[in-house]
């Protein structure tokens, strides 16, 4: 079954490539249809914003960004080596950005318990809107109810999905280093060491297939969605905050201090779940 | 006769003239003389057979024997000289070459091995026209040192797929595998080469339960590199080290995918491609 599974597993990983390329085309075509774009690129209509990002998270970032383009390149070339020699420099760099990327994200868990954890607790009102998001985000409707810094897609993904997916890199990673220290547990149940070896190493390769194919998504959607944002993540452009944000009834940033979990009623547009409430659904 | 020599030296380029003399001095030069020439050819008087007797000066002295003398390994050159019957059937070079082996190198032990091994009983029971020897594996006049941790032992190791290749091709080409044979392929220097696993003196069929690939032996040449393998597991990854590619044509996913790119390369891009060259016609 592991052979076949290893080939299966290459299948997989081209389809969750490919999967990130066809939502590229299809968000392009639908953008490009809609006159979004035109909006966007051209009449410069990009999102505002009330607040101007602090550095730190932007460092930590480009520290997540940079780490996870050499632990991917090096990843894939310890399982698909395309240039002659060096896999042992390439696990070394492996392991390196695997250190620095987990001191990181300890350092932006940190931040986030301090500062903008809020930004990411997803609310009954994001649960109940959520299909409005995603009809937004399927060209069906023009729109959706703008609750908080991030909708519910930015927000499970940022603050759940992508932990998780490091998580289980961190915890797959470490158990090929020292199988026989930290998993000799799974040793019998997978039948050997070098058995859970490979196992963990087969999640751990796919868990990073699904680590790129979300990342596509994201760098895609960051960059159309907001460009000016994403310029000034970057430190490209400064994007300054504008006055008026908020003016539209959903409210400021600093109205909705923990991400709209706690925002005064009123202060944002009515939600769905606030409709259905007043209509006694 | 020794065509060769009339061209170097100047005389009528095509007549070939007979050799006689006897080496004796333990040297390479005086012989590279003449073989040294790429265009040495031994004729044989009655068959008319012709062969190559060319030896790559560079090659010998690369070699790791750059300092032995010709006939320290060719011991039974004064035999077979033009002094002597020159349509003699020579004996197989490759068993005096073994014999010469033994000579300088205390290879008992792997003599020994090889005599048991898959390789030895082939060669004798074929009369040495099968059966790897030992210049097969090692090479002969450019011979390299395989001592571990030097350069050349890495290069050793590096050249297996071509040197089993020469015999077991399909199993070289399908080395392929993920972490074993895809890196061997990118000369990662710690991946395994076909005699890690496979055994190199001592070599035995898979069928043998001496082979370090039988189910006896199989975990223990796991482990020479990793910890704790078992058998099933050993024998389950075992389908992937030479059967990645037959695994990939087989699965029914990379079949349909191979199918549909066939039937769009076939249907749709060779059209445009037709397409594309008219317009380019018109255009011109």
């Amino acid at each position: 079954v592991f052979a076949d599974l290893n080939i299966w597993a290459d299948v997989v990983a081209v389809l969750m490539i490919m999967a990130p390329l066809g939502f590229w085309s299809f968000q392009i075509a639908g953008n490009t249809f809609t006159g979004r774009y035109r909006r966007k690129f051209i009449e410069k209509q990009w999102p505002h914003h009330d607040e101007v990002v602090p550095f730190s998270p932007k460092f930590m970032h480009a520290i997540n960004l940079t780490m996870m383009i050499a632990l991917g390149v090096s990843g894939m070339y310890l399982r698909f080596p395309f240039f002659a020699a060096g896999r042992d420099s390439m696990k070394l760099i492996h392991f390196v950005c695997m250190y620095i990327l987990i001191i990181n994200a300890a350092f932006r868990v940190r931040y986030a318990l301090k500062k903008d954890g809020g930004n990411f607790i997803i609310t009954m009102r994001d649960i109940v809107n959520a299909p409005k998001v995603l009809l937004y985000y399927t060209f069906i409707t023009k729109s959706y109810p703008h609750l908080t810094k991030y909708n519910i897609m930015q927000k499970s993904t940022y603050g759940y999905m992508f932990p998780a997916l490091l998580v289980i890199q961190t915890i797959t990673g470490f158990a090929m280093i020292w199988p026989q220290y930290i998993f000799s547990w799974s040793a019998d149940f997978f039948g050997g060491i070098t058995s859970a070896m490979a196992w963990f190493r087969l999640a751990h390769f796919l868990s990073a297939m699904a680590f790129l194919m979300m990342t596509m998504i994201h760098a895609f959607l960051a960059i159309t969605e907001d460009l000016p944002a994403f310029l000034d993540f970057f430190g490209i452009v400064k994007h300054k905050p504008h006055a008026d944000h908020g003016t539209d009834n959903h409210g400021t940033h600093k109205d909705n201090p923990t991400g709209g979990f706690k925002a005064p009623q009123g202060s944002y547009r009515k939600s769905g779940s606030q409709v259905y409430r007043e209509r006694g659904i | 006769m020794c065509a060769g020599y009339a061209d170097a030296a100047g005389q009528s380029g095509n007549k070939a003239k007979a050799i006689r003399f006897v080496s004796g001095v333990p040297s390479k030069t005086g012989c590279l003389v003449c073989h040294g020439d790429a265009k040495i050819l031994k004729t044989k008087t009655k068959s008319k057979t012709k062969k190559n007797l060319f030896v790559s000066k560079n090659s010998v002295f690369m070699s790791a024997h750059k300092d032995l003398a010709c006939i320290e390994c060719h011991k039974d050159f004064s035999k077979f000289t033009a002094t002597k019957d020159h349509d003699a059937d020579i004996p197989n070079y490759k068993v005096t070459a073994r014999l010469s082996c033994q000579n300088c190198h205390e290879h008992v032990k792997q003599l020994q091995q090889y005599n048991q091994s898959i390789h030895g009983k082939t060669a004798r029971a074929t009369g040495e026209k099968r059966g790897a020897d030992c210049v097969d594996c090692h090479g002969a006049h450019g011979i390299i040192s395989v001592k571990k941790g030097t350069a050349t032992g890495e290069q050793f190791r590096m050249s297996s797929a071509q040197i089993c290749g020469k015999c077991h091709k399909s199993y070289a080409d399908s080395y392929n595998d993920y972490y074993h044979g895809k890196a061997y392929n990118q000369m990662a220097t710690d991946a395994p080469v076909c005699w890690d696993c496979h055994g190199s003196h001592g070599i035995q069929p898979k069928e043998s339960p001496y082979s370090t690939l039988s189910d006896a032996n199989l975990s223990v040449t796991c482990n020479k590199c990793h910890v704790d393998v078992r058998l099933e597991f050993a024998k389950e990854y075992g389908r992937l080290i030479h059967g990645s590619p037959k695994l990939r044509s087989d699965n029914i996913a990379i079949n349909i995918a191979g199918k549909v790119i066939t039937w769009v390369n076939t249907n749709i891009l060779e059209r445009i491609r037709g397409i594309t060259a008219y317009i380019g016609t018109l255009a011109s």
